[in-house]
């Protein structure tokens, strides 16, 4: 197979290649390095890892030269945002304050990663420490989005999603306060699962809020995503909040029909302001799942207006006092934007927090109520696609609305309620840019909404698109 | 819900300094800043939460 066609494949596909022995991960993986080089320009990545990468594939070729195979994720290259703990290998958050931090272990899920036989290519750019959605990180360079040079590929994970839609690694992990994943994700034109809350132990992620952060997966599929969610998913005696539930098996995703499937669509919010040709395609999606066979049921959701407020304050807050005492020391050491949020939120007391967590167990009670009339809630991920570099204001309504507000508007819901959701293409703009369809569900459904996106990508072939590329 | 006070710069320097802070930001902005953050908790503080506690972390309750 040519580089190119290594580089665009899906894990799934990309696995059985490697454990038919048709392709090494030796070969996988030197030419996601090659690509990696070659696109350099997308500060996609914050460091490379390309001796680790070799390392590691030639240990999955050898172990599967014996017989041994790990699972889907064998020899399959990925990278991770960078602010998952990696041993011995820089992690810096995207930040000048931890730019010589070098971990002295794995976060839980770099670790489960490794164990499924993955190959570490490298640490994903990302908006500092995670504050942030577009991924302008002052520190490592702009990243860019692989569909349009000039357009922020969002945030916070904005690396990983770069990564995985340009062929630099077949998947990548993200992390998620607001919207981190689904919104790279959407604007880059791939896959990105929030999980339910605590599925995924947060031990050893570069913390912004405990309440509000999840780890998940950025992928071209969502097959592709339950795969990698299966790996890292479980508790880990060591995250307090994490679930004991297991899930159900990664392969009871990849379903094809929806019937019988109660698929709830806003009547309020989520559509009230949002880009014409975001709806237009978001409602050619939702048209698309009731030929799959789902019932479309209008369904008006409670509270949900609250859920910016609330979110900026719970997150705010305590991500504040994550970093209260550099603040007090080295402010100088902070990106503007970051500076200015993180001094605005030293303003909260304790009784706002308290207020804000109350509205969010008032939000969480009104879906929870949806969620019995309906199994899952279809949107836009985001109001709007991809801005040019350097945006910082929109007008939406008549308005000016900061970045953030603008992107976390539904995304944010779910890190409230702590339920899954996922991004999952349903087509692009005029001007080429990728636009995203959420699909959320209940708690513990989440090969449930990755089931709905499977559905949907085999009816409509969206994530099989590629960018195209000119390599350097 | 009540309009949001005026919030002078100087008291926004004064508010920054007892969070503890340098003087990172022009106090224009951080006024600025602060009313955002006014404004943001007077909307919180119209929502009626009786009967509503902070529960979420209960994980493993919810999942069940």
């Amino acid at each position: 197979m040519r580089a190119d066609e290594l580089t665009g494949l899906t894990i799934e596909t990309a696995a059985r290649l490697v454990r038919g022995r048709k392709v090494s991960a030796v070969e996988l993986t030197s030419a996601t390095l090659e690509r990696m080089a070659a696109l350099d320009r997308l500060k996609a990545f914050i460091t490379e890892t390309p001796e680790l990468a070799m390392t590691q594939a030639r240990r999955a070729d050898r172990e599967l030269a014996k017989g041994a195979y790990r699972g889907p994720l064998h020899g399959i290259p990925v990278s991770l945002k960078d602010l998952y703990w990696t041993k011995g290998i820089r992690t810096t958050a995207g930040s000048r304050i931890l730019g010589d931090f070098i971990p002295k272990e794995d976060a839980t899920a770099t670790a489960r990663l490794a164990r499924a036989g993955a190959v570490l290519v490298g640490k994903a750019n990302l908006h500092e420490f995670a504050i942030g959605a577009t991924t302008e990180n002052p520190f490592y360079g702009t990243c860019h989005n692989p569909w349009h040079f000039d357009y922020i590929p969002g945030g916070s994970s904005g690396g990983s999603a770069a990564a995985v839609a340009a062929g630099l690694g077949l998947a990548s992990l993200g992390s998620c306060t607001g919207g981190s994943i689904r919104i790279p994700a959407a604007f880059c034109g791939i896959v990105g699962l929030k999980p339910t809350y605590g599925v995924v132990p947060r031990t050893g992620i570069v913390p912004n809020s405990s309440s509000l952060d999840h780890g998940g997966p950025l992928t071209r599929t969502a097959a592709d995503a339950a795969l990698v969610l299966e790996a890292i998913a479980g508790p880990d005696g060591r995250d307090p909040s994490a679930v004991v539930t297991r899930l159900p098996r990664a392969s009871t995703a990849r379903r094809r029909s929806l019937k019988g499937l109660r698929v709830g669509v806003p009547t309020n919010y989520y559509f009230d302001i949002v880009d014409p040709e975001v709806e237009s395609l978001v409602r050619a999606a939702i048209a698309e799942l009731r030929k799959l066979g789902a019932r479309i049921v209008p369904v008006q959701v409670p509270d949900v207006e609250h859920c910016l407020d609330a979110c900026v304050v719970v997150a705010w807050s305590e991500c504040t006092n994550v970093h209260r005492r550099w603040l007090v020391e080295r402010p100088q050491d902070y990106g503007a934007d970051t500076l200015e949020y993180l001094t605005g939120a030293l303003a909260f007391r304790g009784t706002d927090y308290v207020q804000a967590q109350r509205v969010r167990a008032r939000i969480r009670h009104s879906l929870a109520g949806v969620f019995q009339k309906v199994d899952v809630l279809v949107s836009p991920t985001g109001v709007l696609t991809a801005s040019r570099i350097g945006q910082s204001v929109f007008k939406l309504g008549g308005r000016s609305v900061p970045v953030l507000s603008v992107m976390a508007r539904i995304t944010c819901i779910a890190n409230l309620t702590g339920e899954p959701a996922v991004s999952v293409p349903c087509g692009f703009t005029r001007a080429g840019l990728p636009v995203g369809m959420q699909v959320h569900g209940p708690l513990m459904s989440d090969m449930k909404v990755l089931g709905v996106a499977h559905a949907y990508e085999q009816a409509t072939g969206w994530t099989s698109r590629t960018p195209k590329l000119e390599l350097d | 819900m009540p309009e949001p006070t005026e919030i002078t710069p100087a008291a926004a320097a004064a508010l920054a300094r007892w969070a503890g802070l340098r003087e990172t930001l022009p106090p224009e902005r951080l006024a600025e800043i602060y009313e955002g953050v006014e404004e943001t908790i007077e909307r919180l503080y119209a929502v009626d939460v009786e009967g509503f506690e902070a529960d979420f972390l209960q994980p493993d309750s919810r999942a069940r």
